[in-house]
């Protein structure tokens, strides 16, 4: 396990929402440091008690030092709305169109919204970073999503967005409605005219405004969206997937898995989080709970219920072929150091009895 | 019979959608024609019941209906009511341009999905023929952007149908005719979240949420012996009741940190089979939730 922080500068968590992507991700950046790396783990969206234990404050975009770690880590919560504008403020040509862009309104329904700038501002981030050469890893925790997937499609659906064609259109169309019926073909004039039907003049002036700020940072973005694309498939680059231990988290998980291989992105570990309870499955009878019925019912209960669910991740595991990882369920919240540091000396344990874990 | 919403949300991995379709189960029970409504694309609700996604909604049971709702599938439903003409529908999507447009064009896909969630009670745009419509919404920061489209829109342009209607969106979404239902884990993170975001909604909508702590273990009175035998057993049984032991004491910590609030609970169900759970549930709210 330890070979996966050796060969990679860069380390990147993803999974669906809620199996514990900022958890491990925190935990892999400390045994990390711990080994004598210098190490960033960029969060996002941390619990409080995770980001005061890592000394992060929540609403300052810094690299800080995580206290008391036994190595060099450091961390930092992703501002997504902050580092988007810094982004426009630096590329932009003319400062005036890009503080008109920042004022639109749709624009700030945008930053906090829409799908794929928190991947992209994530990513940004990462490109900077790394261009700065601080630190020997970064690992990367990534923005909560629905499906494990959407964060690969997050910059495809994002440099969407800066179709040229579309800004043109939307810009010219609306500043000059004579020109279009020239330009146009006849079904894209009956298309903007069932458009402003629909919604109204007002919208389509405030659309128009916001397209014409996006011309102005299209190819720095588009340009920035490949350099990403390109980092994220070095071979130093390495994905680990992070999932549950339902049937629809799994389900989730291998779809993921067999499209980021076809992809060209370097898979390395599939993690099953809170896999297995701390005491085993096992054929415990009515005298080891010294009679107490009651007891060994509710025994008997969680007994078959981790049994078939055992039966499901065997099934599982046959399907993929990347080396995995079974993370013991524990027995309480994880948010110390303590804690994120007992969890690879649990892993650790299991991998040298041979138990949780193949190829790893 | 007056038209009900429900909207469940909470943090990913704490069975929001096996809440939700407990809560259209019920519904269906007492004879309401019920929508249960997957957002994106048909995943986990249709797995759960075992249903190929196909255009529009179908019935899974008594009163029971299934959709899955797209931002894209709701703005061409609701074009083509307004434009009737097939033709001119067709050319308006398959137009290259408008297509780029539509995945990227900000708010336009929530508020499509809000419009037509809302439509029956504003009674504009396609019918929506049910008693109760139950969103297995997504979990708390894309949530969010649901809510605050309709608004955001509204704010800015207040002139024309666009301005007008999602001002009436918003105020259907924060009516009395419309519920939410937050849901976590008896864990200290998830109920975090979950208040955190019950303070947003307070604050930002003035939107009053109901609390749901989902997965409660209850032993009722062997609690107390518990610790004893947790010292006393040994090896795995040993192991055993101390799981037990700390699960019990983590979801005292929660019941602590949600002094002055009314979560309602729903208990661990421990089975594989999750239609079954979903059954199990939905009796446990007819019987022990008044509303």
């Amino acid at each position: 396990m330890d070979k996966l922080i050796e060969q990679h500068k860069i380390l990147i968590c993803v999974g669906s929402g809620g199996v514990g992507k900022t958890t491990f991700s925190a935990s892999l950046a400390l045994r990390s440091a711990q080994k004598g790396y210098k190490t960033l783990v960029l969060t996002i969206d941390p619990s409080k008690r995770l980001a005061t234990s890592l000394g992060l404050s929540l609403d300052k975009p810094e690299v800080v030092e995580v206290p008391k770690t036994g190595g060099k880590l450091f961390a930092s919560t992703l501002h997504s709305e902050k580092i988007f504008e810094e982004f426009i403020k630096s590329v932009s040509k003319n400062p005036l169109k890009a503080q008109k862009l920042l004022n639109n309104r749709l624009y700030r329904l945008m930053a906090t919204s829409l799908s794929g700038s928190q991947e992209f501002t994530s990513m940004e981030m990462l490109m900077s970073i790394i261009a700065k050469r601080e630190f020997d890893k970064v690992i990367l925790d990534t923005p909560p999503a629905q499906h494990a997937k959407d964060f690969l499609q997050a910059p495809e659906n994002f440099s969407n967005l800066f179709q040229e064609s579309v800004i043109k259109w939307f810009i010219r169309s609306y500043d000059n409605m004579g020109l279009v019926k020239k330009i146009f073909k006849k079904s894209t004039h009956l298309a903007l005219k069932v458009l402003q039907r629909l919604t109204g003049s007002e919208f389509m002036e405030e659309l128009s405004d916001f397209f014409e700020g996006l011309s102005d940072i299209r190819e720095a973005l588009l340009e920035e969206s490949q350099k990403v694309m390109c980092l994220l498939r070095e071979p130093t680059t390495g994905f680990v997937l992070v999932t549950g231990f339902d049937a629809s988290k799994l389900w989730d998980a291998l779809s993921f898995s067999s499209q980021i291989k076809k992809q060209g992105f370097g898979l390395r570990y599939v993690i099953l989080n809170r896999a297995f309870p701390q005491w085993k499955n096992g054929e415990l009878k009515l005298e080891d709970f010294g009679g107490e019925k009651w007891l060994f019912d509710l025994y008997v209960r969680f007994d078959r219920f981790y049994q078939k669910r055992k039966e499901v991740y065997l099934d599982f595991v046959k399907k993929v072929d990347v080396p995995y990882i079974l993370v013991p369920e524990m027995n309480k919240d994880i948010y110390g150091l303590e804690d994120l540091k007992k969890i690879w000396d649990k892993v650790q344990t299991l991998i040298d009895k041979g138990e949780g874990a193949e190829n790893a | 019979m007056e038209m009900n919403l429900k909207i469940v949300t909470g943090k990913g991995g704490v069975g929001k959608s096996i809440v939700a379709a407990a809560l259209a189960l019920r519904a269906a029970k007492e004879g309401k024609k019920t929508l249960l409504v997957e957002l994106g694309e048909p995943g986990f609700l249709h797995f759960l019941f075992h249903h190929s996604p196909r255009e529009g909604y179908q019935k899974v049971s008594e009163n029971l209906y299934l959709d899955c709702w797209s931002g894209e599938g709701s703005l061409r439903e609701y074009v083509h009511h307004w434009v009737r003409l097939q033709k001119v529908v067709s050319l308006f999507f398959d137009n290259p341009v408008m297509k780029s447009f539509i995945k990227t064009a900000p708010g336009l896909r929530e508020l499509a999905i809000m419009g037509k969630f809302t439509s029956g009670i504003r009674e504009w745009g396609p019918p929506l023929p049910f008693d109760e419509v139950v969103m297995d919404s997504y979990s708390t920061g894309h949530f969010l952007s649901l809510l605050r489209a309709p608004r955001g829109i509204y704010e800015m342009i207040r002139s024309g149908p666009m301005g007008v209607q999602s001002r009436r969106i918003f105020e259907v979404l924060k009516g009395p005719l419309t519920q939410y239902f937050l849901v976590a884990l008896p864990e200290q993170m998830p109920v975090q979240e979950m208040k955190e975001l019950d303070q947003t909604l307070q604050k930002e909508f003035q939107i009053s949420a109901q609390m749901v702590i989902n997965k409660w273990l209850e032993i009722g009175s062997g609690e107390e012996r518990l610790s004893q035998l947790a010292l006393s057993l040994e090896g795995q049984a040993r192991e055993f009741s101390v799981f037990i032991k700390k699960r019990l004491q983590r979801q005292r910590e929660v019941l602590e940190s949600l002094k002055g609030d009314q979560p309602l609970f729903l208990p661990l169900v421990l089975d594989m089979d999750l239609l079954h759970v979903v059954q199990t549930l939905s009796s446990y709210m007819a019987e022990q939730w008044t509303s």
